[in-house]
């Protein structure tokens, strides 16, 4: 089984927990502002934010891990990472236009 | 429903998925329809949204400790990517009373195959023929697809499926599979997003999502403490319990 090197893991996990402290702190915001009362079109954007950040995520940490399975020689698993992102990308592309 | 409800709810659903290792959608769907009256179409986004979340936090810690199979749940993945956009699409056209059926049936395959599960000692050296990782990408597609149409992360079919079918050790199995079920799940929150079913309840969103990653990541610290027997037995009748309760919905629905 392929294992990804120390230093490739420190940049995956970094990349991961910065978009999951994004996406944490723009609901939890979202969240009070919206129990607050106050600024109830602003708390809707953030939680769209939030939302947005969610979805964007997948693909981000896809390109990562793919450019980093490049840097360690895997190039058949970095090519399956990339498919996804086609995949993905493909399937929001036919929702938006023909759906 | 008061929205600090739904988020002690959103709690003890992340909780109680921390310590089994899912990602707590089979939970979070039938607690926001039963409990909150959330329409079911609507609480399926919103699970996906919050499995996108938690497979994100917990992936990362089995990446970490090298209990994910990237090869495997890369390729298993792009099936069920696939199967999870032909899910979302397809779930627009099935009524909700069948998907309140079809959730049910999936409840009580959960509770009984987490009852009869059991350890053995398995290789971590995995070699797949050509014609298994066939058979493996057709049967990943149609989890993928049920990830879609139901919102949940696939966790409670695939862990089964690479633990008992390609003989992974369990917690590799469940490594790879919290890493899949993120990718699976996005695909599916974006066609309900784009769909705009999120739009009427996106208040709910917050106290679920962050309310579901708070939990796991406590359940994750009890769930080495604790009797893995004693919360499977707890799991499989609480799993019991949610699909009569979605039946007798779908029953009603019917009755309309």
């Amino acid at each position: 089984m392929f294992t990804l090197s120390k230093k490739s893991k420190k940049t995956f996990i970094i990349v991961s927990d910065s978009l999951l402290t994004l996406l944490f702190l723009l609901m939890i915001t979202g969240f009070f502002l919206e129990r607050s009362g106050l600024e109830h079109d602003f708390s809707r954007k953030l939680i769209y934010g939030a939302v947005i950040v969610a979805l964007i995520a997948t693909p981000i940490r896809l390109i990562v891990i793919s450019s980093l399975l490049i840097k360690e020689n895997q190039k058949r698993i970095a090519q399956m990472a990339l498919s996804l992102i086609v995949i993905l990308a493909l399937g929001g592309l036919v929702k938006w236009y023909f759906l | 429903m008061d929205t600090l409800t739904v988020f002690g709810g959103a709690i003890t659903a992340g909780l109680i998925a921390g310590v089994m290792g899912l990602g707590g959608g089979v939970l979070i769907i039938p607690a926001l329809t039963i409990f909150a009256g959330v329409p079911i179409k609507q609480a399926v986004g919103i699970s996906l949204t919050s499995v996108i979340a938690t497979s994100m936090s917990s992936s990362t810690v089995y990446l970490k400790k090298d209990l994910v199979d990237l090869e495997v749940g890369m390729l298993l993945a792009v099936s069920a990517i696939a199967g999870g956009l032909s899910g979302g699409i397809l779930s627009a056209y099935i009524r909700s009373e069948h998907l309140n059926f079809i959730f049910s049936a999936l409840l009580i395959y959960s509770a009984i195959s987490l009852a009869l599960k059991k350890e053995s000692a398995q290789s971590t050296d995995l070699k797949y023929s050509k014609k298994t990782m066939w058979v493996f990408l057709i049967i990943s597609y149609f989890t993928g697809m049920l990830t879609g149409m139901l919102g949940i992360g696939g966790g409670i079919i695939f862990i089964p499926l690479l633990y008992l079918g390609l003989r992974m050790p369990l917690p590799i199995a469940i490594g790879t599979s919290a890493f899949k079920v993120g990718l699976t799940a996005t695909a599916g929150a974006m066609i309900y997003f784009l769909r705009g079913d999120l739009d009427p309840v996106l208040t709910l969103i917050p106290p679920v999502v962050v309310g579901m990653i708070v939990g796991a990541r406590v359940g994750g610290m009890i769930g080495v403490k604790i009797k893995s027997s004693v919360t499977k037995a707890l799991f499989s009748l609480m799993l019991v319990y949610f699909s009569y309760r979605m039946f007798t919905m779908g029953l009603a629905e019917l009755a309309k």
